[in-house]
């Protein structure tokens, strides 16, 4: 892993150098991060050490919820497994360099990770040590760019990598026509969406690899306001099928002091809108922003899979969100508030109903006490289908310059989970700080202790975990005629 | 008694002579008596030709030509030294004077200005006093708005016997008391230049200007190493601009900045930018701004604060500073950041549709990697999901806002998480992840419709197919809003996922 993840940076510095490039600017993360998890196991008891309940449902002496078949002699429930342990560590580089030729420039985001300990395996991807996200080379004209490589295009469809190429062009100053295509990638990893990726996790993955093709067409006044058209297509590589046909329009129109959006997406396939919205934004009052939505939602799912088969029905919500500044800004108080209700499903037993709408109302709140101090708090409560919760954060942080700061964070939440796994309450506390070393050099960290009580009969999630991250953020180079500085990305 | 009359009479004496002495430092009058001369002159120029002839030896008399009377014997003698030309910024031609006050029909004499309150008794004079000067020149008063300062005054960097302290207490004219006063204070001629010279060098405004070496009326000013001094360790001041009010200024002031980034250069570099900017589509233009150096102004100084739900924002600040050794120049020196947000609170979570639909150029300011570092899904997010997310995704999940699989895979991301943590009850027949659900198999299909994506995070297809499908229980899962004609048009292979025959040719 070490090794490819060195070979490849030294290809792209060497491709930037050996070629004559002006320059390179390399920006990158080292992180490691503490994580404490508790898997949970399936265990049994013979149906004589459980109590009934229900005619199903019986307790074991541990207090833990049994599932028991009339035909078998145990009774069976998931327990919490020891306290496994891991570090994953992660290097990320970024990689600019250009000066090839004239708008000639390479782009290239290299991500190699590891973890280690106990419960490596409970790391998302642990056995995927090196990721290419990105790598290929642009080159801007007046009017026109072109990409070829490794690369994303993000739309109002969602987010997708791909190895292929895209051409975007510019013919009048408020149009723009972009359009890609290339192998289909799984998203965020850099392996194809194909049997090989998927069958880990799935029985029956996609038969064979996947190819993107898309056109955005893109209109803009900055007075006036914007729309963007989408059309995208995933094709089986043999061509004898599609995985998905969708597409997307989304357009803002920009009314004087208000702004006007509105969203769609369809699928195809399903002949479904996955996104129906119409939104309205304003500044009601000085100081007073307001937004006020309406929006239909049903999932999407690729037609290699057999779920959209299964007729999923969406939901409509209304949202209302405010947010209210003071004049300089020190205070800040933002209100959110929704409410959704499901389409009707056509299946069920009434006596057995499970909820079908739900809401959701939040706040969050900051103050700048001082020119060092600031406040920041929120609270959260979404009581809906599935699940339900309720949630808050406080934080206090410390930030003597522009160089550093330290905050102190402290957390409650609770979880009831209609038909999962198990509830309870979590409360948590940590600090969380970094320190600019040098203009290009940052080192940010937080730890956290987190406590977990069961609410729920089933006892049988633990959620008692400590957290310990630390991240250095670099950058090498800069622009021609720029100074050099790290990107906000890194801000903790 | 003697002794206490001696003691009393060097006390007085003592007095007296720092009562003559303070009258002296302070008195402006010439010290020759000329009212005592008055019958033995007749004209000034018998002693000051020099002033009619611009000879500057002849201004005053010398000690010999006092010496022609008082040799001892005829008068007593005295002690006569040219005076010491005083310590000013003022400058004076009595030639000019005189010649324009002739060609205006108006010839001026000595004691036209020099006549002691206004006496024209012969030699009665005394040094010129300004208000006279004002008379004539300066009808609004001494700084007044539009006076040209350089009538009277030389350039500060001339006037080398001026001292700091004297400097820093230069008069300041009220017109730069004015609120807006340093948003239009650049001068608009050569005229307006030479009155600011008048006090201020080029310190006084590399103090603040970024661009100071690329301005030209910044480089025709001379350096001043007093005001140099004065200036050092001083914040420059950066008042908001009304344009900077204007409605979304903070999303669309890069037209101004195409238009106009001389303008900006004024008051920021290129670190100004640099803090949001970090993408690469607005360097062309942010090149045009000066880069930060030592020795020049810093610019507007802004600062990321911490990324959070409520989005970026930006602070302005001028560095704290220890108290200036001088009264400060202007009532706008502050050390109070000003925070700018940047998006809308809540704008992380929701910028989906401004992002899609083009609202909003993001490339201006954030880099293409910004989007896919994040978007990955398989690094940790931490600035966009709230701490220990993993224990409380749930809700959020259910909910399927559509945010989820915009950064997440659902196979990839959660069930493979849900499996390795032992979440996922696949394969196995009597999971309990439904436990507290005694009837759950009545109640699935509800659940399953309006939450499939929760589902799926732990469920493989090959679950549901045990029963939905044609070699299973043959339970049909389609419902009234499956279309199958458009399904099987674009992929009829799922359909034989469930189906042993072609379930369109029935």
């Amino acid at each position: 892993m070490i090794h490819r993840m060195v070979m490849s940076v030294l290809a792209a510095i060497g491709i930037a150098s050996g070629t004559a490039a002006q320059g390179v600017t390399i920006s990158g993360s080292s992180s490691a991060q503490f994580v404490e998890l508790r898997p949970l196991v399936l265990d049994s008891a013979t149906v004589a050490a459980t109590d009934s309940i229900s005619p199903i449902l019986r307790r074991a002496a541990t207090g833990a919820l049994t599932n028991c078949a009339a035909t078998d002699a145990y009774c069976y429930f998931y327990r919490s497994m020891p306290r496994n342990g891991l570090v994953a560590m992660m290097q990320d580089l970024d990689v600019t360099a250009w000066g090839f030729g004239q708008g000639l420039s390479f782009h290239g985001q290299l991500r190699a990770r590891t973890a280690a300990g106990s419960g490596r395996q409970l790391w998302p991807q642990a056995d995927q040590s090196f990721d290419a996200l990105s790598a290929y080379l642009q080159l801007e004209r007046p009017g026109f760019d072109v990409r070829a490589g490794r690369q994303w295009v993000t739309s109002g469809l969602g987010v997708f990598n791909f190895d292929g190429g895209a051409l975007d062009v510019r013919p009048f100053g408020w149009w723009d026509v972009n359009v890609y295509g290339g192998r289909s990638l799984v998203q965020g990893l850099d392996r194809p969406l194909g049997a090989a990726a998927l069958s880990p996790v799935e029985d029956l993955p996609p038969p064979d690899n996947a190819y993107l093709v898309g056109a955005i067409l893109q209109l803009r006044d900055l007075t006036a306001g914007s729309l963007r058209l989408q059309y995208q297509r995933e094709i089986e590589s043999n061509r004898s099928a599609l995985y998905s046909e969708r597409m997307a329009a989304d357009a803002t129109l920009l009314l004087g002091r208000a702004t006007l959006a509105g969203e769609m997406t369809r699928d195809f396939a399903t002949g479904a809108f996955n996104d129906l919205a119409l939104s309205l934004g304003a500044m009601v009052v000085p100081q007073v922003h307001a937004r006020i939505e309406a929006r239909h939602y049903a999932p999407f799912f690729d037609l290699w899979t057999i779920w959209g088969a299964f007729a999923p029905v969406g939901y409509n919500e209304g949202t209302l969100a405010t947010d209210w500044s003071s004049a300089n800004e020190a205070t800040l108080i933002s209100l959110t508030g929704g409410w959704r209700q499901y389409d009707q499903t056509h299946t069920g037993f009434e006596s057995l109903p499970l909820r079908s709408n739900g809401w959701r109302v939040g706040t969050l709140a900051r103050q700048r006490l001082s020119s060092v101090f600031s406040l920041e708090g929120d609270y959260n409560v979404d009581l809906g289908f599935g699940a339900s919760s309720t949630d808050g954060d406080l934080a206090i942080r410390w930030a003597p310059s522009s160089r550093g700061s330290l905050g102190i964070r402290g957390m409650a939440f609770q979880n009831l989970n209609e038909f999962t796994v198990g509830a309870g309450h979590v409360l948590g506390a940590g600090f969380e700080g970094s320190l600019l070393l040098r203009p290009d050099l940052r080192l940010a960290g937080d730890a956290l202790v987190y406590r977990h009580v069961g609410d729920d009969a089933a006892q049988i999630a633990d959620w008692n975990q400590r957290r310990l991250s630390l991240r250095l953020e670099w950058s090498l180079g800069a622009e021609p005629g720029l100074s050099r500085t790290l990107g906000r990305a890194g801000v903790p | 008694m003697k002794a206490q009359s001696r003691s009393r009479a060097i006390v007085m004496l003592a007095l007296l002579a720092l009562a003559t002495t303070g009258a002296m430092l302070h008195h402006d009058a010439p010290t020759f008596p000329h009212s005592k001369h008055a019958k033995l002159f007749p004209t000034c120029a018998s002693c000051h030709s020099g002033v009619i002839t611009g000879d500057a030896a002849r201004v005053y008399p010398t000690q010999a030509v006092c010496a022609s009377c008082h040799n001892g014997s005829v008068v007593k003698s005295v002690s006569w030294r040219v005076p010491t030309p005083p310590v000013t910024n003022l400058k004076f031609s009595h030639e000019l004077h005189a010649s324009a006050s002739a060609e205006a029909g108006n010839p001026a004499t000595c004691a036209s200005c020099h006549g002691t309150g206004g006496d024209t008794t012969w030699m009665h004079v005394s040094r010129a006093e300004p208000a006279r000067c004002l008379g004539c020149h300066l009808a609004s008063g001494h700084l007044a708005a539009g006076n040209a300062c350089a009538t009277c005054h030389v350039p500060l960097t001339q006037a080398r016997g001026l001292s700091d302290s004297v400097v820093a207490h230069f008069p300041k004219p009220p017109s730069h008391a004015a609120g807006d006063f340093i948003s239009r204070h650049a001068p608009g001629n050569g005229a307006d230049l030479a009155s600011c010279a008048t006090c201020h060098a080029r310190e006084s405004c590399a103090r603040c200007h970024a661009n100071a070496q690329q301005r030209p009326e910044i480089a025709q000013l001379a350096s001043d190493a007093r005001i140099a001094r004065l200036v050092a360790g001083k914040p420059g001041v950066y008042p908001t601009p009304a344009t900077h009010s204007r409605a979304n200024w903070k999303l669309t002031h890069g037209t101004d900045a195409r238009s106009s980034i001389g303008s900006c250069a004024n008051c920021h570099t290129q670190k100004s930018c640099t803090t949001c900017h970090t993408g690469t589509l607005a360097a062309s233009v942010i090149r045009g701004l000066p880069a930060s150096g030592t020795g020049m102004a810093t610019g507007v100084q802004l600062y990321t604060a911490r990324g959070s739900a409520g989005g970026p924002s930006v602070e302005s600040a001028s560095p704290p500073q220890p108290p200036p050794a001088v009264p400060p120049p202007s009532p706008q020196d502050t050390a109070d950041p000003h925070r700018v947000m940047v998006h809308e609170a809540g704008f992380l979570a929701s910028h989906k549709h401004t992002a899609a639909s083009g609202a909003l150029n993001c490339q201006g300011c954030h880099e293409t990697r910004e989007c896919t570092s994040c978007h990955s899904g398989t690094a940790p997010a931490r600035s966009y999901h709230p701490a220990d997310f993993v224990s409380r995704h749930g809700t959020e999940a259910f909910r399927q806002n559509a945010t989820c699989n915009s950064c997440h895979r659902t196979e990839t991301f959660c069930r493979s998480c849900h499996q390795s943590s032992g979440m996922a009850s696949s394969d196995k027949a009597r999971g309990t992840a439904h436990a507290s659900q005694p009837l759950w198999l009545l109640q699935h299909g509800q659940a399953a419709r309006q939450g499939l994506t929760g589902c799926t995070t732990c469920h493989q297809q090959r679950d549901c197919l045990r029963c939905h499908s044609t070699v299973g229980q043959n339970v049909n899962p389609h419902g009234d809003g499956f279309n199958a004609s458009t399904t099987s048009q674009r992929n009829k292979q799922v359909c034989f996922a469930c189906h042993v025959t072609d379930p369109m040719k029935k």
